[in-house]
Parts: structure tokens; sequence; C-alpha cells
């Protein structure tokens, strides 16, 4: 590793706020997305199953 | 079956919702896997094991996300905007469907560009913002895809919904190189293109290995999502259709 | 090709060219608005209005740099490798800050063109590298100071 510690691979010399932040927030957001689309997707597809209408 | 026959065959398979819809599903699988695994290794890489910018320190690993975001800001767009001229040249309903999932995940990727790069820009630029020829630009962009979106939900009719939204895609499409080109054309705080040159790379190659996993990353995140929100779409329309 | 449809790629094809064009002459003669910053070269010759809120951006003169030793008062000159202005700046300075490195100051120009700035940007270039490598090609002496390969200065 680039870092000597944990803990420096946190604070990153002063930078740790702004990079970790970013990939938080990036994370997060994008797995939200994922995951409401994949939610959406089964509830459609319950539906479709019980209208008997499927490709 | 001649070359020409079977590119035709081919051509016409991908119009048909059903045949979209199990393809994706097959494929939906190993893409996203794939953008998973990339996504965690070229972070890791990225973020822990390359070394630090001799002029940025280590607020330059926001690159790992920054670069592959805005630069799938940009494709995605010109996806979309080829799908829906796709669309309307052939009138394939299916390919406006791809151009509004296209549209979700674009737009989420500008708006992750726009805040990496804000937060990118305090610790080395000073500021969180500047409207220079780069940023504004870019912006804009993200108002193009929310149009985008706004248009395809708000008209009542399908068929209005797409053309209007289309041909908003379309003449968008001016953005693009504006976007990219704004920092040779005008004076910017935004500095040049590190990769998206015809020149070599502008980054040391134990920098730029994670930033490629990353690009790969973004872009399968990219198909995934459009293979897994088409799919929705598919669904929902044979609903409508009784 | 189904004329119909060859009819429609058209069409799409003419709008956009129309949009090219319309957008292009918009933005060729906005061009001085587009451009955040006005060059030293600019302001020698007047093309920057005095007394308003204006950016100047350009490279930090080396040995230029002099700063007040119990304020936060410094002074550099800036240029654009053909003519050069004197900045005033009182405030931090970006961490990115210094000599031969690029500017953007914010603030207004004096009748004597001299410019008091009440904010500093720095520009970074577009190159990436661990220290090590950066010391290797100073040795080398293919080192040049803030080196942009799209210059507009």
């Amino acid at each position: 590793m680039y870092f000597e510690s944990i803990s420096e691979l946190i604070t990153m010399a002063g930078h740790g706020k702004y990079v970790w932040s970013c990939v938080t927030i990036s994370t997060f957001v994008l797995a939200l997305v994922f995951i409401n689309a994949s939610k959406h997707f089964n509830k459609q597809l319950k539906l479709n199953t019980k209208l008997n209408n499927l490709p | 079956m001649s070359v020409y026959q079977a590119i035709k065959h081919w051509w016409h398979k991908l119009g048909s919702p059903v045949h979209f819809y199990h393809f994706a599903g097959r494929h939906l699988k190993w893409t996203s896997l794939l953008a998973l695994l990339c996504y965690f290794t070229g972070l890791t890489w990225g973020l822990a094991f390359a070394p630090a910018d001799y002029q940025q320190g280590n607020s330059f690993r926001i690159i790992y996300l920054h670069v592959p975001a805005a630069a799938l800001s940009m494709g995605v767009y010109v996806s979309m905007a080829i799908c829906c001229a796709i669309g309307l040249i052939w009138k394939m309903k299916l390919t406006f469907m791809v151009a509004r999932s296209l549209a979700v995940i674009g737009a989420v990727f500008t708006a992750l560009a726009l805040f990496t790069g804000s937060v990118w820009g305090k610790p080395t630029w000073g500021t969180w913002w500047v409207w220079d020829a780069r940023l504004t630009s870019e912006l804009i962009l993200l108002f193009l895809y929310l149009g985008f979106i706004s248009l395809s939900e708000a008209l009542p009719d399908r068929d209005t919904a797409n053309k209007a939204s289309g041909i908003l895609a379309i003449v968008g499409v001016v953005n693009i190189p504006i976007i990219h080109y704004s920092v040779v054309w005008w004076q910017s705080l935004h500095q040049g293109s590190t990769i998206f040159k015809f020149a070599k790379p502008s980054i040391a190659t134990e920098m730029l290995w994670p930033l490629l996993i990353m690009m790969l990353a973004f872009s399968l995140l990219a198909v995934s999502y459009v293979f897994l929100n088409t799919r929705t779409q598919i669904l929902k329309q044979r609903i409508k259709r009784l | 090709m189904h004329p119909l449809r060859r009819k429609r790629l058209m069409l799409i094809i003419y709008i956009m060219l129309i949009i090219a064009i319309v957008v292009g002459l918009i933005l060729y003669a906005l061009r001085q608005n587009i451009n955040l910053f006005y060059t030293p070269t600019q302001i020698i010759n007047n093309e920057a209005p005095k007394g308003v809120n204006i950016r100047v951006g350009g490279l930090v003169e080396v040995g230029s740099f002099k700063r007040e030793s119990d304020s936060l008062k410094s002074e550099f000159s800036v240029t654009d490798t053909e003519e050069s202005i004197v900045i005033s700046y009182e405030g931090i300075l970006p961490d990115l800050f210094r000599e031969g490195q690029g500017i953007v100051a914010k603030g207004q120009l004096t009748p004597e063109n001299r410019f008091i700035a009440d904010e500093v940007l720095a520009k970074h270039d577009e190159n990436y590298m661990p220290p090590e490598v950066k010391e290797a090609l100073e040795a080398k002496g293919y080192w040049q100071h803030d080196q942009q390969s799209q210059s507009t200065y």
C-alpha cells in the first residue's frame, strides 16, 4: 500500500475529507440508483406475471 | 446467409422488445458483476496503492471517480442521441426506451462529475465552483438530461414524447464538442485533457491503470443500468397495451 | 434506403448542421465573455475595463513574489510570456500557488494598470506523476514549469 497505515489512508495528509466524501457519496448514489432500478423491475415483473403477460 | 443479410436480420431483431428483453436478461448478470469487480478493484488500487501526485498530493485520487463520470456523461449522451435518431428515422419504440434508460444513468454520471469536480477544486484551485467554459457546459449537459427526462415523462402521448425528447437530445449534441474543446477554445480554470487527446496520456502508468479500470467500471455500470431499466419499461409497455 | 427514412435522416442532419452553425456563431460573438480571464497582454493593450470586477490569468513570474513579513499582503507579477502585470493581494494563497505556476486572480484594475485582487486561484496542468518521476525529469533537464500541451496563455 502507498500509505504507511490505515489511519494515514483515511487522513491522506489533510486531503482525506475531500477524497473520502467523494468516494462515499458516489458509491452511495450509484448503489441507490441500482437498488431502486432492481426494486422497480421486480415489482413490475410480479405484476406482469400475475397478469400472465411476459415476453 | 450473406453478411449483408445477417446484419439486416440482426438489425431487425434488435428492434424487437421481446428479443432485447431476453438478450438483456442473459447478459445483465455478468455485466453488473464485472462492473462491481472493476469498480472496487479500480478504487482500491487508485485510492490505496497508486502513488500521490507530485503537485496535487492525495487530492488527485478523486480522478478515479471524476474522470470516468465526466467521460461517460458525454459518451452516454451521444449514445442517447444516436438511439433517438435511429428511433425517429426507423420509428422504433425500443430505441426510445433505451434512450430513456441512458438519460437517467447519464444524468447521474453528470451530477457525480460536477460534485466530485467541485470537491476536487476546493483544495487544488481554491474554489468549489467557477463559471468557466468547462464547468458551465457540463452543468448545461445536466440540464439537457433533465430536460430530456421531463419531456419524455410529462407529455401524455408516447409518440409525441418520443419525438420532442428525441429532438432535444439530437439538438443538444452540439454541447458535447463544446465541453471537450472548452479548455482549448477559451481561457478557463479547468486544465486541458490528460487522456482524451491525440497524444500520449500525460499521466504516469501506475496512476493510469486504475483509471482505465474505473472507465471500464462506469461503462459497464451504464450498460447494466440500460439492461435493467429497459427491461422494466418493456414489461410496463406490455401491460399498457391491454 | 427507404425513401421516407432517408428523408428523416436528412432532416436530422440539416437540423444538426443549422444548430451547429447558429451555436458556433453565438459562441464566436460572445467569445470574450466566455473567457474566464483577461491575459496580461490584453490588460496592457487596454482591452480590459478598469474599476470593475474582472479576472486576470497568467503564470507567476519567477522571482517576483514578495510578501510582507507580518501580514497576509503579497505582491507578484503575472505573465503570459509576452507581457506582465503586477498583482497585489491580501489573504491566504492557495496551496498550489508557487512561482512559475498558473493562477487566476479576481479583482479590479487601477488606472495605473496595477491589479488589486480579492481572490487568487491556482491553476494546475493536466500532467499527473509521482514526485520521483518529476525529479528525474528535472534532473534530465526535460522539466518546464507548468507545461500545458494546450497552452492558452
